[in-house]
């Protein structure tokens, strides 16, 4: 007995250290390599323009100076106008002393307030909604897979007649479409694009669209707000378009129809 | 600028932290290191035994139940400080075996204020409103203590209730972070810091009536993490960091308790057995027991007074060895990596506040009491996170690293689902 | 929320301080670690200020010097050998700063960084340090300075191994005399005197003007001088010698140890050039003997006027030398000129095999130089017989004290190729050297002739 305990203490100082090294060290290590992912929350679209300003945190300080989450450079907004943050009950705005007020359906509010999905916030003059992404993304979706559904059917009508067609991008939200009359077009804002597009979210030249044999590829041309297909990003290399797509410029949201209208 | 590019990474499947695996290991080593203290002298110590018992059940318990009942994916956290308070546990039973269970009621009240002050921390609207209600607490308690208090160790801070003493400075530090902490519409719309000045004043200076300039010391660099983060008002903090250098040079003027302290900073071997005796004792002995120790139980350091609280580093040392003291003391830098970390991707402002204070706390404390011990800086005695002998730092201990956790979205696996799902 | 999450990073500068001062805290473990486990007040190695478990101290022959038995520390058996070797070995209280106690603290206990003295405890046993003194002849070395104060040193000046370090007075570390503060018998017997002491050399310094003559004064072997019993300087002073030479050449006024000849001699060369020549001899710079710092041997000529450069040149006035320093000029002499430095404790053996640190006190042909005029002096004075097959050289030197009697100086060497060892001998207010000192280095040289 005496012996094994002497034994014991003689390779537990050993066995300690190295114990203490192995426990220490991958808690140590799994807390320190700890990845955290980024999400966004909720949208300000800004009435107009209808430019979709994403929220990415559960708190966000809204305001004219650069060191806000959310940025506007707007005459009517405090430097520290308010904040937007995500509560057990759902998402609230907060004035935060600013001279111009915050508004919310028209109202100005004294305390915290709920914001709920569809309601106009407006920080001086300047107005939005307010889109909670999780309604936002689910009504899109849903949005997305109707009209899938819808074009799968016009497709298996029109299949049998075997026609050449020509496809379109849908602005559904300015009830607009561009028709892609050529085999390979630029998008941009700018006046020597195949298409323009006049919103400030896009590029001067934002993307590409082209036909390869058969298929519709999408190409991001470096843009500065990206393009996303069915909301992943493009960014380098090209991306297969088939019908029923969305495609997002810079956040603005177009729909892809490969069948608009027969050639 | 128009929607940021969010991407969100491609989720890669993380490993999923060996959680039981680990919780062996931590076992193993509890049970190793506990042996020579149960079985070291003629009869077997059935009343440390028992506690160690009790201690081993717990940490399985609380694993158990936060993996399957509270749905807990991320314990790391845990792991470390049930690691650290095993240590500290072993160490108080092998000197003063008589305190033993004492330590491990204090574990068990601070695994229930861990669990208790994450429930609260869960949401921003509850600590809210907590919150004044804690600040009144806190400068009671404090007042209370001034009132009641007996002088122990040159320093007035401790209430004697029944058998148990309670050190108020500890509970208030954690008070003094839920304070401090505050959601970001706070922050934006009272921009001056003078509540939060005052609140401070009160607890520091109730602290230099009670004479306990460490836990002083503590508070106020904790304070100037707060008030940088709250405001990031330089020119505000640099002045009252030169007020406060001002009035540490007219405490070392005026009470000479404090400067002998810093007669023997830097020159303990010249009053090795006058003021420089505790650091001396830790410096020989730390450097007689080598990187693996010389065996619990075994070193000489803990017949030197405070040896199981402000001293422990150098029981550790000699008895465990340099790899775990060093080990547990780099343990918490990288516990403050992670908190850092939590910080930049918290869910609210309260929990950035939260968990760099903590983290600050944790550091500055251990630095003091590390540093302290081995004469790098002057010798304040302030306890060893989790370590040393002490019940209300040990609730202390485990309240920081509750604010620590409760930064992290994974603690709260319903709030994450809101997050994660869409 | 970007701008508080960005003021988080206040904490990475906590934390870099943090790790900062966690590296200082390991690096001074790491540095310094030795000196602090082996402190006197760690209670695993010493009990009421005395060292009670560490390893052996051992002499070249493996003889016990001190050991640990139950928990206390014994010296040799014999008390002459104890007392003889006391300075060499060290006391257990750490009075002799420079013993083998202190120096080998960290050996002796078995310390290491990795392993700090978990050793010493579990088995009560440190590691052994081996001396390079022989213990026997130390003994004879101690005995043969009679009580005197004084020191002897014997090294071999090839390797630089100490075989005798005697300091005396010492004292029975196992029976310490009560009045061993009071008594003057007992003043600075903590010091060892080889090592850290510093005596007017008297004649012995005629050979630092003799090599600065050599190397300064062209025709110096056919210059005579002469002497009638004191030498009158150019202006005015005088510097008595011991005796009435008359006309003598530059060899026999180093045997006969003429003073009117070197005070000459010094006058001539200067107080620059003399000091030039004992600062290239080891003046003004300290040794480092196994860790323990010598004290320097002095020579401060700048305010010296004519006659007191005479008298310096003869070895009085303010300087002040050291044993060991002569003991290595005697090995320079010998050995063409350098010699490396004197060690005591083996383990330094090992550690300077391969990087043995040479001290090369003089020039290689006025080595050769002095090692003719000193073999000669041995022959036509001291007496070949009293070193008798070692073709020995010397000097005397019998510096005179104000109020008391002299200090009686020797320091030799032998030149014969297989027995290359050099000795100094001091002994303290006794006499005449030639009739003190040469005796008690005959005596140990024959003594170490017979051992090997």
């Amino acid at each position: 007995m005496e012996d094994m305990l002497d034994y014991t203490v003689l390779v537990s100082r050993y066995l300690l250290a190295g114990l203490a090294v192995l426990v220490l060290g991958s808690c140590v290590f799994s807390l320190v390599t700890r990845r955290f992912g980024k999400r966004v929350g909720s949208y300000l679209v800004q009435k107009g323009s209808k430019t979709r300003y994403p929220l990415t945190r559960w708190e966000n300080a809204i305001g004219r100076s650069k060191t806000c989450d959310l940025v506007f450079d707007t005459a009517s907004v405090s430097r520290f106008h308010a904040v937007i943050s995500k509560r057990r009950t759902g998402w609230v705005v907060a004035d935060t002393n600013s001279r111009t007020g915050v508004f919310v359906n028209g109202e100005k509010i004294e305390k915290v307030t709920k914001l709920n999905h569809g309601d106009t916030v407006a920080f001086g003059t300047a107005a939005f909604w307010f889109a909670d992404a999780d309604v936002d993304d689910r009504e899109r979706a849903e949005e997305a897979k109707r009209l899938k559904a819808q074009r799968a059917a016009a497709k298996n009508a029109k299949q049998n007649k075997q026609a050449v067609f020509i496809p379109a991008l849908i602005d559904e939200a300015a009830e607009k479409s561009y028709v892609l009359g050529c085999e390979s077009c630029i998008i941009g804002r700018s006046p020597d694009c195949d298409i323009r597009v006049k919103y400030p979210a896009v590029n001067s030249q934002h993307a590409k669209i082209y036909k390869n044999g058969s298929a519709w590829f999408i190409e991001d041309l470096n843009s500065t707000t990206g393009t996303k297909v069915n909301a992943r990003a493009v960014s380098g290399g090209r991306r297969r378009l088939r019908d029923g797509d969305i495609i997002g410029l810079g956040g603005v949201i177009f729909v892809f129809d490969e069948r608009y209208k027969k050639q | 600028m128009p929607e940021k590019k969010v991407t969100a990474k491609p989720k890669k499947k993380q490993q999923p932290f060996a959680w039981v695996s680990m919780l062996f290991f931590v076992s193993a080593f509890q049970i190793i290191s506990a042996l020579p203290v149960i079985f070291g002298s003629e009869e077997i110590n059935r009343e440390i035994l028992f506690t160690f018992g009790g201690f081993l059940a717990l940490e399985w318990g609380y694993f158990i139940c936060a993996r399957f009942l509270a749905e807990q994916r991320a314990t790391e956290l845990e792991i470390i400080a049930f690691m650290l308070s095993g240590i500290g546990l072993v160490t108080v039973a092998s000197v003063k075996p008589e305190y033993a269970f004492k330590q491990f009621i204090a574990i068990c009240i601070g695994l229930t204020g861990f669990i208790a002050l994450l429930g609260i921390m869960r949401n921003v609207e509850v600590i809210s409103l907590l919150r004044p209600v804690v600040a009144v607490g806190a400068v009671g308690l404090l007042g209370l203590n001034l009132v009641l208090a007996r002088t122990i160790n040159g320093a007035l801070n401790w209430i004697e209730i029944g058998s148990f003493s309670i050190q108020p400075s500890e509970l208030v530090k954690v008070a003094f972070i839920f304070v401090g902490a505050a959601s970001l519409e706070k922050l934006q719309s009272t921009r001056s810091l003078t509540k939060y000045i005052i609140f401070s004043l009160g607890c520091i200076g109730a602290l230099f009536l009670m004479r306990d300039f460490g836990t002083a010391l503590i508070f106020f660099a904790t304070f100037m993490v707060i008030a940088f983060l709250r405001s990031g008002d330089i020119k505000t903090i640099g002045l009252l960091s030169a007020v406060a250098v001002v009035g540490a040079a007219m405490i070392i003027y005026f009470r000479p308790h404090v400067a002998s302290r810093f007669e023997t900073y830097r020159h303990v071997w010249e009053y090795a057995n006058e003021g420089g005796f505790q650091q001396t004792r830790v410096l020989i002995y730390a450097s007689s027991g080598g990187l693996f120790g010389l065996g619990i139980g075994e070193g000489r350091l803990k017949n030197v007074f405070a040896s199981t609280t402000d001293l422990i580093f150098g029981i550790i040392c000699e008895e465990w060895g340099m790899i775990v003291a060093f080990c547990v003391v780099l343990c918490f830098a990288f516990v403050a990596v992670y908190a850092l970390r939590l910080a930049r991707n918290a869910r609210s402002t309260v929990y950035t506040i939260a968990a760099v204070a903590s983290a600050a706390m944790l550091l500055v404390q251990l630095a003091l009491n590390v540093f302290g011990v081995t004469d790098l800086l002057p010798l304040t005695g302030v306890t060893l996170p989790f370590i040393s002998r002490g019940g209300t730092s040990m609730i202390c201990s485990w309240a920081l690293f509750a604010f620590i956790k409760s930064a992290d979205i994974k603690t709260y696996p319903k709030l994450e689902k809101q997050m994660d799902d869409a | 929320m970007n701008t508080v999450t960005k003021r988080a990073y206040v904490l990475l500068g906590i934390i870099i301080a943090f790790m900062v001062g966690i590296g200082i805290l390991a690096g001074s473990f790491f540095v310094n670690g030795d000196i602090w486990a082996t402190s006197r007040y760690n209670g695993h190695l010493y009990s009421a200020g005395q060292i009670t478990n560490a390893g052996k101290i051992l002499d070249r022959n493996g003889v016990v010097l001190a050991q640990s038995v139950d928990g206390k520390r014994v010296y040799n058996r014999s008390r002459s050998i104890r007392i003889s070797t006391l300075h060499a070995v060290g006391d257990t209280y750490g009075y002799i700063a420079y013993g083998a106690h202190s120096l080998c603290r960290d050996k002796l206990t078995g310390y290491s960084f990795v392993n700090g003295i978990y050793d010493l405890i579990k088995t009560g046993e440190g590691s052994d340090v081996k001396l390079t003194i022989d213990a026997e002849l130390c003994k004879t070395a101690y005995n043969a300075l009679n009580g005197k104060k004084g020191a002897v040193g014997v090294y071999n000046y090839k390797t630089g191994e100490i075989i005798c370090m005697v300091s005396s007075m010492s004292y029975d570390p196992e029976n310490k005399p009560d009045d061993i503060e009071t008594n003057e018998k007992y003043e600075a017997v903590y010091v060892n005197r080889l090592l850290n002491g510093v005596f007017t050399p008297g004649s012995v310094f005629k050979t630092v003007t003799a090599a600065c003559a050599i190397e300064n004064i062209p025709d110096i072997n056919s210059r005579t001088f002469n002497c009638t019993g004191a030498y009158k300087t150019p202006q005015g002073g005088e510097v008595i010698c011991n005796n009435t030479h008359g006309k003598i050449d530059f060899q026999t006024a180093l045997t006969k140890s003429c003073n009117s000849a070197f005070a000459q001699l010094g006058i001539e060369l200067g107080n620059k050039k003399l000091t030039e020549t004992a600062e290239k001899m080891g003046f003004g710079k300290s040794f480092n003997v196994s860790g323990v710092k010598t004290s320097p041997s002095r020579i401060d000529l700048k305010e010296a006027v004519e006659i007191d450069t005479g008298w310096a040149a003869i070895g009085q006035y303010t300087t002040l030398v050291n044993p060991l320093n002569f003991m290595m000029i005697a090995g320079c002499i010998a050995s063409g000129g350098s010699t490396p430095t004197p060690y005591f404790v083996q383990e330094a053996l090992t550690e300077i095999t391969g990087n043995l640190s040479t001290n090369s006190l003089l020039n290689e042909s006025t080595a050769n130089t002095l090692k003719t005029m000193m073999r000669n002096n041995v022959i036509n004075n001291y007496g070949d017989s009293r070193f008798p097959g070692m073709e020995f050289g010397g000097k005397t030197g019998t510096a005179q004290i104000s109020g008391e009697k002299s200090h009686a100086w020797f320091f030799g060497f032998s030149c014969a190729e297989d027995f290359p060892y050099a000795i100094v001998v001091v002994s303290e207010n006794s006499g005449g050297g030639s009739e003190i000192a040469v005796p008690i280095a005959s005596k140990v040289m024959k003594e170490l002739k017979n051992s090997l």
